[in-house]
This record gives structure tokens, C-alpha cells and sequence, in this order.
């Protein structure tokens, strides 16, 4: 319990953090004044992107650590499967409830109770501001699955809270 | 007395490469230098040979078993050098060369050396500071990679 709360209130503080600073900057003239000079990529894209990013890059070097002990992943199928046990376990405490796929390259993973939205409500209540709080896991999933020589586009919806669908869709390389 | 070692990316771009050089005149190093890295490369289609084995080659069935390891083995060998393989889930690679009449490393000790290093790799990995796909700089994985150069 003790060591998974830091990283819960350090995430809804990121989140807030960068949504507040995107409303600064669109609502302030300076924002309009210096849209024409060059500013660097992580100044002007909003801050649902930033979070995924930083999510990548986290994954990226989470999977080497975790991905240590285990012996070798072979198949596609079983780099989701990893994701799914090991992954998820030694980041959110617990294992995905429901791992589907069209064994075309897109895979449904299904948490019924996803650790960082458990804390805001369960139910309908703050369905719309959801979004920014997965973001953050997504980028990790598409980090951990770039380590693993996986390209792929994750998304998530949530329907209720605190249940969880990631959508990951493997780039095929033609 | 172990020679080389070598971390080599995902994408067969080297990020560590420490030798431990035995003469001391400037050119023969360089020389020596380049044989090791020339030997490395070599090293490196026995291990890509392994990953990916041809389907026509093996039966699925010792294809399974084969592949469970992280640690490669003995990959290949010339009259001055031999090298042993290990490589991650993540396609990283780790090559050990030792000199060819060396029969000091068994199979245990390669291991438990593969196993630092690949300890020391996870920590300078998740250094922020470094980008993925860039030469590692980092002390700790330097010094793991020095002392068992130095060690044997």
C-alpha cells in the first residue's frame, strides 16, 4: 500500500499540473504573439500528448527491468501476454482482467479496475475529465511495447469507472 | 582473461565497447583494438543466427526449447579469441571475449557475469539523461564492465 501511493498523487498532480499550464498558455496574448517563431515541440502540443510521451519514455525503461528475469519472449501473443501478467502486476498491482484479439495486430486489454481512476469515482461521475488520467498509461504500454521491437498505437476508452480498455493496434511491417 | 566486452543496441549499433589491451605501444592498441571490434562483429551474426533461426533449420519442437534462455553460449571461436553470447528480451546484446586457450571461464561464471551486466544496462537505462539508441556513458555500467575485464 505504502509504496503504490507516491506514484498515485505524483500522477494526478502531473495531470494537473499539465493541463493547468495549457490553459495558460492558450488563454494568454503571448501565446498568439509568439505563435510564428520557432518554439520547441514540447512548448506547443497540448498536454494530453506531453503525458503519453513521458508515459513512453517511462515504459521504454521500465520493460528492461522487469523483462530481466524472465526467459525469452518469442511470439507477438506472448509480448502481450507479458504485458498483461508481469507488467501489469509490477505497475498497477494487479493482473488485467481480459486480454482479447483478432490475431490481426489489435488486441483489447480490459482492466475492471484500473488503479489511478479507482481513487476518483466509481461510476459515472468524471467521465469526461478520464481521459487525461489514462493518457500517462498509455504511453507507458506503447514505450514497454517499442522496447520489445513492438510498433503499435495505444488508445483507451473508459466506459465506466474505474474500468479501463486499452486498444492496442501492432503496426504491421510490411 | 577476459578481453572484450561488448553491448551492442537492438539494431546492431554498438553502445559499450571496452577492451582490455595488452601491448602498450600506440599502434599495436589500435590494431588490437580493431581486431576485437572486427571479432565482435562477427560474434554478432552467430547471435542473430541464433534469434532468429531459419524455419527450414529446426524442428519446432528444439526451437522451443533452445530459445527459453537469455544466455546464448560459446558463439564463436578463431585461434586468438572466443566469444560468448547473451541477449535480452528487449534484443539487446551482450558479447564476452576471452582469449582462445582460456578454459578458466566455465559456463556458470560467463552467466553470473551476463547477469551484472545486464543489471548494470537496466540502471543506465533508466537514467533520464539518456536517450535510447546513444553510446552509454554511464560510470556505474563502465566500472561493472572494467572490473570484469580486470578481475579474471
Amino acid at each position: 500500500m505504502n509504496a503504490e501511493l507516491p506514484f498515485e498523487l505524483l500522477h494526478s498532480e502531473l495531470v494537473a499540473c499539465m493541463f493547468a499550464r495549457e490553459q495558460e498558455t492558450s488563454s494568454t496574448e503571448e501565446a498568439n504573439a509568439t505563435a510564428g517563431q520557432d518554439e520547441s515541440f514540447l512548448e506547443t502540443t497540448n498536454a494530453a500528448t506531453k503525458l503519453e510521451l513521458l508515459g513512453y519514455r517511462v515504459g521504454y525503461a521500465l520493460v528492461e527491468r522487469i523483462a530481466k528475469e524472465l526467459p525469452r519472449i518469442s511470439t507477438e501473443l506472448d509480448c502481450m501476454k507479458f504485458i498483461c501478467k508481469e507488467f501489469w502486476s509490477a505497475i498497477f498491482r494487479k493482473q488485467v482482467d481480459n486480454l482479447r484479439t483478432n490475431h490481426q495486430g489489435v488486441y483489447v486489454v480490459m482492466d475492471n479496475k484500473f488503479f489511478l481512476l479507482v481513487p476518483l469515482s466509481a461510476g459515472q461521475q468524471y467521465l469526461t475529465a478520464s481521459p487525461r488520467y489514462v493518457a500517462f498509461s498509455c504511453g507507458l504500454i506503447r514505450g514497454a511495447l517499442a522496447n520489445l521491437n513492438i510498433q503499435s498505437v495505444v488508445t483507451a476508452t473508459v466506459e465506466t469507472m474505474p474500468a479501463v480498455k486499452f486498444n492496442v493496434h501492432v503496426q504491421q511491417k510490411s | 582473461m577476459a578481453i572484450c566486452v561488448a553491448v551492442i543496441d537492438k539494431d546492431s549499433a554498438p553502445l559499450l565497447i571496452e577492451c582490455a589491451l595488452s601491448s602498450s605501444n600506440a599502434d599495436e592498441r589500435k590494431a588490437e583494438q580493431l581486431r576485437l571490434h572486427f571479432f565482435v562483429h562477427c560474434a554478432l551474426d552467430i547471435v542473430d543466427e541464433k534469434l532468429n533461426p531459419a524455419a527450414s533449420s529446426l524442428t519446432s519442437a528444439t526451437r522451443s526449447t533452445e530459445l527459453r534462455e537469455l544466455y546464448l553460449g560459446a558463439l564463436i571461436a578463431n585461434e586468438d579469441y572466443k566469444a560468448f553470447g547473451y541477449a535480452t528480451n528487449t534484443r539487446v546484446k551482450f558479447v564476452l571475449v576471452v582469449g582462445a586457450g582460456n578454459n578458466v571461464f566455465k559456463d556458470q561464471d560467463v552467466r553470473a557475469i551476463f547477469k551484472r551486466l545486464h543489471s548494470a544496462y537496466c540502471d543506465a537505462i533508466a537514467n533520464p539523461f539518456h536517450a535510447p539508441g546513444e553510446f552509454l556513458a554511464s560510470r556505474a555500467l563502465i566500472d561493472t564492465a572494467r572490473d570484469v575485464l580486470v578481475k579474471s
